[in-house]
């Protein structure tokens, strides 16, 4: 029984210009409770637009999306989104940050704020607790951002390319931390990226998408056993599902 | 080519001289501080620099102080004013020499009042009509373009109706405040609360956040920068309206004064009187009490908006 299942899925857009544009098409998707996907494609391949339409913030054009056999119509509060950019508000600290979601949900703070203050813990962000943004480094931005997708206990995390702003040894960094929280969570995770060999690291499967309109090229199972790390990308069949994924990225866009 | 010249020349000092390079770290020299420190004394001695040229070009070319009064007779007309013992005019006789009846104090306190009290009366309504004007598209719509339109016509313009509305005293002075510094408070808070940018509106919609508490958590806090800019801006306005009240039509004096108060009423006393160095000596006043208001709200600002980058505070300003 799968989790998420996308069904003949299409998104299009009208621009100010009156054009239409398809960002999505003919999508089909199953994806499985528990299950780690990354989305790999070039800009504008309607990858994000997909995330949104998961996350209930846009709306398909046609076709049929479901969640644990709900269509998805609108916001859920089930779902935890993290962005590229933090998007932290400024004038909370890390804690307040971490527990906006469970204020606007209204959930009992006597269970969200022990759980804030183990999910800081567990990023590392302890003694931080106090600190506003402007007080903390990139990454450390970015880990808040992750826990506050959390503290609501969502069955599904949706990531749009969460580590995109990071520097690479940073970004290595956060990719081990969030294998981590996943192996501990259990999570569904949605997660996008530019990047070929963080999709592959993370991820059960990596689906490829295609540009113009929309489409995935093909989904690849990563057989790679967890937990895995930084040697883990220089293992052969890391650098085979690497290439072949590299592959169909550029068959695709040599045609443009 | 210069590196090779340049780098073993430096190599040396550094190593044949290390004793030096310690000294300078513990104790730098006269002209390094000097340097360091320029904020501290750059604007007293160039202040100091500009204000004995300016007495020297006044008394070496013998410039009337009708025309243009020198620094020294302009700090002795201020003194003079702070310093006023009340004798009150004297019976019968012009006194041409003075026009002035009351201590600056009086006058001060006058203009500061219809300046503060307009200023909070126009930010309050500037604000307010901001967070309306953004709840509906309609009713911004259909107020704005009056809104704007009133806001292009030259204030000077409006005075004198005011006077006709309000009357000569207090309140006409208060609303011309008020009107001066409810514009900047109104777009202020209309950018403000337009500012929140699409991620933080999903993150919020994504847990089906309703209105008020995406308002309340997100677009108010957001809108605070701007809106301190706003009031960065309205407080020096409100005390330009004031005085363009007190220009147009000079009111009693409150707090049991005798005549007519306020900074504007007295500069255009010393005007009709000629007066130049009484006038320069009232726009010091001027200059500081807009200074210090600023200062007042930049402070509040501060206290209030630590978590805010410094660039983004200036913004719609």
């Amino acid at each position: 029984m799968s989790y998420i299942s996308v069904k003949n899925l299409e998104k299009e857009y009208i621009t100010a210009s009156g054009e239409i544009v398809h960002a999505l098409s003919d999508i089909n998707l199953e994806i499985f409770e528990g299950e780690f996907v990354s989305v790999v494609g070039p800009s504008g391949c309607g990858k994000s637009t997909l995330l949104k339409i998961l996350g209930g913030l846009l709306t398909k054009t046609s076709g049929g999306i479901s969640l644990k056999n709900t269509p998805i119509e609108g916001p859920r509060n089930d779902v935890g989104i993290v962005f590229q950019d933090p998007v932290l508000l400024l004038w909370r600290t890390v804690l307040q940050n971490t527990l906006l979601p469970s204020e606007i949900l209204n959930l009992d703070s006597n269970v969200t704020i022990p759980r804030a203050k183990a999910l800081i813990k567990l990023v590392g962000l302890d003694g931080f607790e106090d600190k506003y943004p402007h007080e903390l480094s990139g990454g450390m931005r970015q880990r808040n951002a992750i826990i506050r997708a959390l503290i609501h206990d969502p069955s599904l995390l949706l990531m749009d390319e969460p580590f995109g702003a990071l520097d690479a040894m940073t970004r290595e960094q956060m990719n081990l931390e969030l294998q981590r929280i996943w192996l501990e969570s259990k999570k569904t995770v949605f997660f996008i990226t530019h990047s070929i060999p963080e999709a592959v690291f993370l991820a059960d499967r990596v689906v490829v998408m295609t540009a113009r309109p929309g489409k995935i090229a093909e989904v690849i199972t990563v057989d790679i056993e967890r937990p895995r790390d930084l040697k883990t990308m220089g293992d052969p069949a890391f650098v085979a599902l690497s290439q072949k994924i590299r592959g169909l990225l550029y068959a695709e866009s040599s045609i443009d | 080519m210069q590196n090779k010249i340049n780098e073993p020349d430096s190599v040396k000092t550094d190593s044949t001289n290390p004793s030096q390079d310690v000294v300078e770290s513990v104790k730098p020299s006269f002209s390094t501080v000097l340097f360091n420190k320029r904020n501290l004394w750059l604007f007293p001695v160039s202040f100091i620099i500009f204000v004995s040229l300016w007495e020297w070009i006044v008394v070496y070319f013998d410039i009337d102080d009708f025309i243009f009064p020198a620094p020294s007779d302009v700090a002795e007309a201020l003194l003079r004013g702070l310093v006023f013992i009340e004798t009150g005019p004297q019976s019968g006789t012009a006194d041409f020499s003075s026009v002035m009846q009351h201590s600056f104090y009086l006058h001060i306190s006058h203009t500061l009042f219809e300046a503060v009290l307009g200023f909070i009366i126009g930010s309050i309504i500037g604000l307010g009509l901001g967070l309306v004007f953004m709840q509906s598209k309609w009713i911004e719509a259909i107020i704005m373009p009056y809104v704007v339109a009133f806001q292009t016509l030259p204030k000077l313009a409006i005075a004198p109706l005011f006077i006709i509305w309000f009357g000569y005293e207090v309140e006409s002075k208060v609303f011309l405040a008020g009107l001066v510094a409810f514009f900047p408070l109104l777009v202020n808070t209309m950018v403000g609360l337009r500012s929140a940018d699409q991620d933080q509106l999903d993150l919020l919609r994504s847990l089906s956040a309703s209105r008020w508490t995406t308002f309340r958590k997100l677009q108010f806090p957001n809108a605070l920068p701007f809106i301190f800019a706003g009031l960065e801006i309205a407080v020096v306005f409100s005390l330009l309206g004031a005085i363009l009240g007190e220009f147009v039509g000079a009111g009693m004096c409150m707090w049991g004064g005798r005549g007519q108060c306020g900074l504007g009423v007295l500069l255009m006393q010393m005007s009709f009187s000629a007066d130049t160095t009484g006038t320069f000596a009232v726009l010091i006043l001027l200059s500081f009490m807009g200074l210090g208001m600023h200062k007042i709200v930049q402070v509040t600002k501060k206290k209030i908006l630590f978590w805010a980058p410094e660039t983004e505070q200036t913004m719609g300003s």
